[in-house]
């Protein structure tokens, strides 16, 4: 019982996760008028950059542990 | 042996007394489902029932009353009565048209429903599975559900965080825009104030909060003096004008809640790096956007066909527009004000091509 996966791997899903929306909200349009849906791109990449702190703070961390 | 038998029997009766029951209820589903099948307003009784229904259920529940007193005179089943009611209710042309238009209002309201119902349900679904994903993964230790589980978690908190804004179609914020415009410039001009409007924020204000409008009755660049204006009223004698709270002033809280500053404690260079880039990029208010700024006078390029539109409709369509301003120049003039701590006067204002070319001077004053 319990999270089989350490937080190196919280740390890559996080980094990848975070470029993925990065490039998202780089590259999508806003607005998808079939389902009259629109992203807020801003919010998106804010979102974004918050995983990827998160990501080079568990990575800074492993490398702490490995010194 | 004796016993056994009974035994037999007794089970035998009770499934064909289980039978029985079974082929009754099947009768009565079957003809329940044809009289629904034949019965033209039951459609109409399942849309009285729902919320967006209310005007049709009043209607019904005047054909509810005259049924009853059908079935009391004539001895048919309430049903029945309704049946006939409604018949004849629909085949009255007035009626039908009634009938067709709560139609039609129930239809376009769960259309819109239908079509703007947001991406609360979907954003749920995804945080509820992947909740229950991690627990699962928790207690299985399943690598596979963890991934998946959080995967589902994060898009579900993404969908409620990033997608749930709407627009409002340019043509609705155009039309209310240039309307309360003309209605302040009627107003002003048949009191007969048709000075230069002068933007200004009060000095003793801490922060210098709101942002106001000076509309001079000549043509004279004067501010009422600093106590005068503390005062708080909108007419004033020296000079003569009228003091009002900028209707643009709004934009200018967006522009610094979004750049999260107050444009008091900034420079014109600070206005300069990142009010193009606000007005064009984030909020896509304006397709370009440049200040250059010259000693006393600031002059500003717009590109964008809807703002284009708004500030030429203004210029061209009101007494005091030119000076009084489209609500971006207005609200430009106010940043301006606020930025350098001095009134300011819209010199020109010059729409051409999609492209509005504005310039601003500060007073001494």
């Amino acid at each position: 019982m319990g999270f089989i996966f350490s937080l190196w791997d919280l740390g890559a899903w996080l980094g990848v996760s975070s470029f993925m929306m990065l490039v998202a909200s780089e590259v999508i349009s806003p607005d998808y008028s079939r389902i009259n849906t629109l992203v807020d791109l801003h919010k998106m990449r804010r979102v974004a950059i918050a995983l990827s702190v998160a990501f080079l703070l568990i990575a800074a961390l492993n490398v702490v542990y490995m010194i | 042996m004796y016993s056994g038998m009974q035994i037999v029997t007794e089970t035998l009766h009770r499934i064909r007394k289980a039978a029985l029951q079974l082929y009754t209820l099947f009768v009565d589903i079957v003809t329940q489902a044809r009289n629904e099948a034949s019965h033209p307003k039951d459609g109409w009784r399942s849309m009285s029932r729902t919320k967006s229904g209310t005007k049709v259920s009043n209607m019904l529940e005047s054909v509810n009353g005259r049924s009853k007193q059908i079935e009391n005179k004539q001895g048919f089943s309430q049903h029945d009565a309704e049946f006939m009611l409604e018949q004849n209710y629909v085949q009255s042309p007035k009626d039908r048209l009634w009938q067709l238009e709560f139609e039609n209002i129930y239809l376009e309201k769960r259309l819109r429903k239908l079509k703007y119902r947001g991406t609360k349900a979907i954003g749920l679904i995804l945080t509820s599975t992947g909740g229950m994903a991690l627990i699962i993964s928790y207690f299985s230790s399943s690598l596979v559900l963890t991934y998946i589980g959080l995967g589902l978690t994060l898009w579900g908190a993404i969908v409620f965080y990033v997608v749930p804004w709407r627009n409002t179609p340019e043509e609705i914020t155009q039309v209310v825009t240039v309307g309360l415009i003309k209605t302040l410039d009627v107003l002003l001009v048949s009191i007969g104030y048709t000075g230069r409007t002068i933007f200004h924020y009060k000095k003793n204000e801490e922060g210098q909060a709101q942002g106001y409008m000076f509309i001079p009755y000549d043509s004279a660049y004067e501010l009422p003096s600093d106590e005068e204006l503390a005062k708080r009223h909108v007419f004033y004698d020296t000079p003569k004008g009228i003091s009002i709270i900028a209707p643009s002033h709004g934009l200018v809280e967006l522009f610094e809640r979004e750049l999260d500053v107050n444009f008091a404690t900034v420079d014109l260079a600070y206005i300069r790096e990142n009010l193009p880039r606000l007005l064009s990029k984030d909020l896509k208010y304006v397709d370009n956007f440049s200040i250059e700024n010259v000693d006393n006078v600031m002059q500003v390029n717009i590109t964008g066909r809807s703002s284009a539109y708004t500030c030429d409709f203004v210029n061209r369509q009101t007494h005091l527009g030119s000076h009084l301003g489209c609500p971006l120049c207005a609200a430009l003039a106010l940043v301006y004000s606020k930025v350098t701590a001095r009134p300011v006067v819209i010199k020109e204002s010059n729409v051409m091509n999609n492209s509005i070319e504005t310039s601003y001077i500060t007073l001494d004053v």
